[in-house]
């Protein structure tokens, strides 16, 4: 093989690897996990955190750096008025008991009936 | 004559170097860096009529300009030298029904110690504080917040009706004000949040915010701490604070007095317990509710099953007239046992929560007509009631009261509250400001519907992490 068509094969290989290497690099996008239609929405957050909780530092010459998932999380669900209720989270258990509990007991500054 | 030339060259330059300063202290610059592709997100197409001062023609520009709008608050607020970038999705998330959603999600990108100028050893900073302090970028080939929200709500099978508002006026009706959600995520991003889910520490280590984190119980800020007191700590209702200087000193211009409940005798109860408050009855202001509390008790039948829920008509009416009546939540309504504790003849009413997973006491609100409800009802937390209920018995006074050492929102030290809910719950731990607080703020964990687009004391706690502000930003520090 001449080194003129090794370098185009090289080069083929590289380009068509690229749009495999975007889709993977989760670092840059970060996308929240398009599950499965069997996952509940509590368990879409909880597996946000769960992320969080693997990964290891690394030591590189401007410091030692970490790179977390998402730590702060927005989840809403709509009350017994109509009304969406926010809920900012910032842990598995959180998340689970904001879209778990009766709905009547998550935390809102609104009056409740009962 | 040669003299002359220079000189005026010199005051020209002068000149012109005061002219093109920048209007702001600080080089840096936050970024939104758009990272949606084809035409979801910020690329979508769909045409839209501008909203509220948001100019945008379509969907996705418009989303992008509330990012821009909210970036640019900060901008103007805080001050560094770096370039701040915000990797930026607005993609459509899987996670959403008609009655629940993820709506998105924000962290620093990164969280670092033992870099240049670090003003802590051994503590985590994030990326874009740890950048202000170093004074260069140190990850130069990453973003250094990462925000993600949910284009989904946008469509009739997420959460209903309900939409995001793209307008930067916050005449947002019953949909959610993107502005002032992008805010409060943008200030996570830089910096109060966590390296780890609270009440842990990241590889042992803790994060700055943890070291302004303070257990009013324990005297001690978290980085103080051991484990197992952290873990106390997180769910000490009412007595986890935030101890930096900022926010302390400004706190009395940021939040109102309350009216709180003094319990004065004994004095092992004696202290000031949060309350709810009804929207029937006198309103529960000073002096409103001032003598002894009593247990009211009912008949156990099929209106209310326990003798304590005060669903019936008292049977002890010789022990209530002229007290206020202490009654449990649950089976009837507030007004059936407002109604009953004033035909009783009580002076007013304690509702004590039946809710174990929450500390925070109630609102009570009516349906049916309450006209007829003379009396003043508050609500007490289930944990605060078991501690007036063990003393009942031996005679409890109290009043309803303004304490001018505590504000809607502090403690008695006068630093300000964090979110530490009896047990963990909806709403996250020690990032957020505690749900007592009044008037509502942006770094709440239920982002209100009634917030302003100010930033209250958010910018009084990014100061304490260790940002500087803006010099002369005036007045808008202040605006709520």
């Amino acid at each position: 093989m001449s080194r003129r068509l090794h370098a185009v094969l090289i080069a083929t290989t590289f380009v068509a690897a690229l749009p495999a290497l975007a889709a993977s690099d989760d670092s840059c996008t970060r996308e929240l996990p398009r599950a499965a239609q069997t996952m509940t929405i509590a368990q879409h957050a909880e597996s946000l955190f769960a992320k969080a909780e693997a990964v290891e530092s690394i030591e590189t010459d401007s410091g030692v750096t970490i790179e977390l998932p998402a730590m702060e999380v927005v989840v809403a669900r709509i009350g017994k008025d109509g009304k969406v209720i926010l809920g900012c989270v910032d842990s598995a258990t959180a998340a689970k008991r904001f879209f778990e509990a009766d709905v009547a007991n998550v935390p809102t500054k609104s009056p409740v009936e009962k | 004559m040669r003299g002359t030339s220079v000189m005026k060259r010199a005051l020209l330059l002068l000149l012109t170097a005061c002219l093109t300063a920048p209007l702001f202290a600080g080089t840096g610059k936050i970024l939104i860096v758009n990272n949606d592709s084809g035409s979801t997100g910020f690329n979508d197409p769909t045409p839209a009529t501008p909203v509220g001062g948001n100019p945008g023609t379509t969907i996705g520009a418009q989303r992008l300009n509330v990012f821009r709008a909210a970036a640019e608050r900060w901008e103007t607020l805080i001050e560094t030298d770096v370039n701040i970038i915000v990797n930026a999705s607005f993609a459509p998330i899987s996670g959403c029904t008609e009655t629940d959603a993820i709506l998105g999600q924000a962290a620093p990108q990164s969280w670092k110690f033992s870099f240049a100028n670090a003003p802590q050893q051994n503590i985590w900073y994030p990326i874009a504080l740890a950048n202000k302090f170093a004074g260069v970028d140190l990850e130069p080939n990453s973003a250094d917040i990462f925000t993600q929200f949910n284009a989904s709500l946008d469509n009739a099978t997420c959460l209903g009706t309900t939409s995001w508002y793209y307008g930067l006026d916050g005449n947002h009706g019953d949909d959610i004000d993107l502005f002032v959600v992008v805010l409060h995520e943008l200030a996570h991003g830089l910096g109060i949040s966590g390296a780890a889910s609270a009440p842990g520490f990241r590889e042992g280590k803790p994060a700055i915010s943890d070291t302004l984190t303070f257990d009013e119980s324990l005297g001690l800020r978290w980085d103080q701490m051991s484990d197992v007191q952290r873990a106390v700590s997180v769910v000490n209702t009412g007595n986890l604070t935030w101890d930096g200087g900022n926010v302390k000193s400004i706190a009395a211009r940021m939040l109102a007095q309350t009216t709180t409940l003094t319990i004065t005798s004994p004095d092992t109860v004696a202290r000031n317990y949060d309350i709810g408050t009804a929207t029937f009855g006198t309103p529960a202001n000073v002096a409103s509710m001032n003598g002894r509390f009593v247990a009211a008790l009912d008949a156990t039948n099929v209106d209310g099953p326990a003798t304590t829920d005060g669903c019936t008509t008292f049977t002890n009416i010789d022990s209530i007239a002229g007290h206020v009546a202490v009654v449990d939540r649950g089976t009837c309504t507030f007004v059936t046992k407002a109604r009953n504790a004033q035909s009783a003849g009580a002076i007013g009413l304690v509702v004590v929560d039946n809710r174990r997973d929450t500390c925070t006491p109630p609102g009570m609100g009516n349906t049916d007509d309450a006209s007829d409800i003379a009396i003043p009802v508050i609500s007490i937390s289930a944990t605060d009631g078991d501690v007036l209920r063990g003393v009942l018995g031996g005679g409890v006074n109290g009043i309803l009261r303004i304490d001018p050492t505590q504000l809607a929102g502090s403690a008695k030290s006068g630093r300000v509250r964090l979110y530490a809910p009896c047990t963990i719950q909806s709403g996250s731990s020690t990032h957020h400001w505690d749900v007592v607080a009044s008037p509502n703020l942006l770094m709440e964990p239920n982002i209100s519907s009634d917030l302003s687009h100010g930033v209250d004391l958010t910018l009084y706690q990014l100061l304490d992490l260790g940002w500087t502000a803006q010099p002369k930003s005036g007045r808008r520090l202040l605006k709520r």
